[in-house]
C-alpha cells in the first residue's frame, strides 16, 4: 500500500465517519471550520477510534489540540501514515 | 412546606400506542392495545423528526424517547421561549435501567478487542441522566437536573420531587417523568427469570389468568410550573399535581407485601399531602402490571385507603393496553390520568375477563366510563409499586 493511497483511504474515511456523525457531507471541505460542522472532541475522539481499529493507528486524540480546520484535522491524521 | 399544587401546562408521551400524549388517551379510551407479539414497542416512533442526526447518532433509544415527549411538553407548555429564567428551570426524570444493555455490549466489546473496541460514547450515551441532560442541553435549563432511578416508580418519585421543588421555592418550572427503552431479549429473561413477564406474553390485570407483565417501551413527561407563576403569565393549565406521597416496604425485594398496607400507606400519604382523603378520589390510575401478587396487593391496598369508597370509584389499568415500561411507567401512566380527567373519561382495562377472588373493585373490564364529581373538581390518583418495595402514588387533579 503506498502513503498516497492510504491517504485517499483516510481521508474517504474519515468524511464517511465524520457524515455518520452527523455532519452534511456537502460541507466536508478542508476550509470548514469543526465548529461549522459541529464536529466537537466526542467526535474526535470516536474518529480516532474508528481509524485505530480499521487502521491500526495509534492516534492521540490531543494532538487535536488547536486545530480548527477540516484540513487540518485531517492533516493530523495523515501524520500517522507511517 | 405549603400543600401549594403544581400547575400542569404541558404533556408529552410515547408509548406503544403511537407518538404523542392525545394518541395515547384517545387509543386506550377507545380499547385499543400497543401490544404484540408479548411486548409493547414503539413501533411509531422515528427519532429524526426531533433530534438531529448528530443526536440520534449519540444517544440510545431511551434517550430519544425522553426528548421526542419531552419536546411535546415543553413545546405545549411554552412554545418556543422560556417563560422563565434559565437557573429556575429544572429537570427530573426516572428511568430504571436506562442504557445498561450498551455497557453490556462494550463490556463485550473491551474483553474481545481491548481498548480501541470500546465505543467513546458508551459512557454519555447509557448513563442514566443522559435524558435530562439532553433536555438541559436542547432547551438551556440551568437549574438542578438529575435522574432517579427506584425501579417501576422512579417516573413517580420525580414527579414527587418536582412538586417538592416548586414547593420549596427552589424553581419556578420542573420538567419531571420518565423514560425506559429495554424491550430486548436480555431484560425480558432477566425478569422472566425473576418470575415477572407473562410467560404467555398476555398483560391483563386483575383477570384471575394473569401470569405476570408485558415488557414495555415509552417516555412521559410533564411540566410542572408554580401555580401562581403559571397564572401571572397567562398559561394554559391543564391540570395540576396537587400530591405525592411514597413508602417502603423493607420486606422483600421483588414480592410486594401482600397486605398491601405500606402501598395504602403511600395512597394516604398522597391524599394528606394533596390535603384530600379517600372519598375524594374520583378516578384510579392503577400499577396493575398483571402480577399475581401486584394486583392482589394493589386492590387491598385500595380497599384500605379509600375504604368503602374503593369499591365504586372508577380503575383502570394502562399497562393492558401499553404494558410496563418500568422507569417510564409512572410519567406516561400520569400523563393518561391527566388526559382522562380532561375528558372526564376513564379507559378500560383490556384483557381483563375473569375477574380473580377477591379482586373485585371497579376495573372497568369492558369500556370506557365517565369519570363524576359532586363538586365539578375531579380528583385521580397514579399508583406506581416497585421491586425493591418502594411505592408512590401521585394526586392529579383538575
Amino acid at each position: 500500500m503506498t502513503v498516497s493511497t492510504t491517504k485517499d483511504q483516510l481521508e474517504k474515511r474519515i468524511n464517511e465517519a465524520l457524515v455518520e456523525f452527523g455532519a452534511d457531507a456537502d460541507a466536508l471541505k478542508p476550509e470548514a471550520t469543526l465548529e461549522e460542522l459541529e464536529v466537537d472532541s466526542l467526535d474526535l475522539f470516536e474518529l480516532s477510534q474508528i481509524l485505530n481499529q480499521e487502521f491500526g493507528l495509534e492516534i492521540n486524540p490531543e494532538d487535536f489540540e488547536g486545530v480548527t480546520t477540516l484540513g487540518d484535522a485531517e492533516n493530523v491524521l495523515f501524520g500517522y501514515l507511517k | 412546606m405549603s400543600p401549594a399544587p403544581a400547575a400542569i401546562t404541558g404533556v408529552g408521551a410515547v408509548t406503544p400506542l403511537g407518538v404523542g400524549a392525545d394518541v395515547l388517551h384517545e387509543r386506550w379510551r377507545a380499547g385499543e392495545s400497543g401490544l404484540s407479539d408479548g411486548q409493547g414497542v414503539c413501533e411509531d416512533f422515528d427519532p429524526t423528526k426531533v433530534l438531529s442526526r448528530k443526536e440520534v447518532h449519540r444517544t440510545h433509544r431511551f434517550v430519544q424517547l425522553a426528548t421526542v415527549a419531552g419536546d411535546e411538553a415543553i413545546r405545549q407548555a411554552w412554545g418556543g421561549e422560556l417563560p422563565y429564567a434559565p437557573e429556575r428551570i429544572s429537570c427530573i426524570l426516572g428511568c430504571a435501567f436506562g442504557g445498561t444493555e450498551l455497557v453490556c455490549e462494550q463490556y463485550v466489546s473491551y474483553q474481545r478487542g481491548g481498548e480501541d473496541a470500546v465505543w467513546p460514547l458508551t459512557v454519555p450515551a447509557s448513563m442514566g441522566n443522559a435524558p435530562t441532560a439532553m433536555l438541559a442541553i436542547r432547551y438551556g435549563f440551568h437549574g438542578e437536573s438529575y435522574c432517579i432511578t427506584s425501579a417501576c416508580a422512579a417516573a413517580a418519585h420525580a414527579i414527587g420531587d418536582g412538586l417538592s421543588k416548586l414547593r420549596l421555592g427552589h424553581a419556578d418550572a420542573v420538567i419531571v417523568g420518565g423514560t425506559e427503552a429495554a424491550v430486548t431479549d436480555y431484560f425480558k429473561t432477566a425478569f422472566k427469570q425473576a418470575g415477572a413477564l407473562s410467560r404467555l406474553g398476555v398483560s391483563r390485570p386483575f383477570d384471575k389468568r394473569r401470569d405476570g407483565f408485558v415488557m414495555a417501551e415509552g417516555a412521559g413527561i410533564l411540566v410542572l410550573e408554580d401555580p401562581d407563576k403559571a397564572r401571572e403569565r397567562g398559561a394554559r393549565i391543564l391540570g395540576y399535581v396537587a400530591g405525592a406521597g411514597s413508602t417502603t416496604e423493607a420486606e422483600h425485594m421483588t414480592a410486594p407485601q401482600q397486605s398491601g398496607e405500606v402501598c395504602a400507606l403511600a395512597i394516604r400519604r398522597a391524599l394528606e399531602d394533596a390535603e384530600l382523603t379517600g372519598d375524594d378520589v374520583n378516578y384510579v390510575n392503577a400499577h396493575g402490571t398483571s402480577t399475581q401478587l401486584n394486583d392482589r396487593a394493589e386492590t387491598l391496598a385500595l380497599k384500605n385507603a379509600l375504604g368503602a369508597h374503593a369499591y365504586g370509584v372508577p380503575i383502570s389499568a394502562p399497562k393492558s393496553v401499553i404494558g410496563h415500561s418500568i422507569g417510564a411507567a409512572g410519567g406516561t401512566e400520569a400523563v393518561a390520568t391527566l388526559l382522562a380527567l380532561r375528558d372526564r373519561t376513564a379507559p378500560p382495562t383490556i384483557g381483563l375477563e375473569q375477574p380473580d377472588d377477591g379482586l373485585d373493585l371497579n376495573y372497568l373490564p369492558d369500556s370506557s366510563a365517565p369519570i363524576e364529581s359532586n363538586n365539578g373538581r375531579l380528583v385521580a390518583i397514579s399508583n406506581s409499586f416497585a421491586f425493591g418495595g418502594h411505592d408512590s402514588t401521585v394526586v392529579i387533579t383538575t
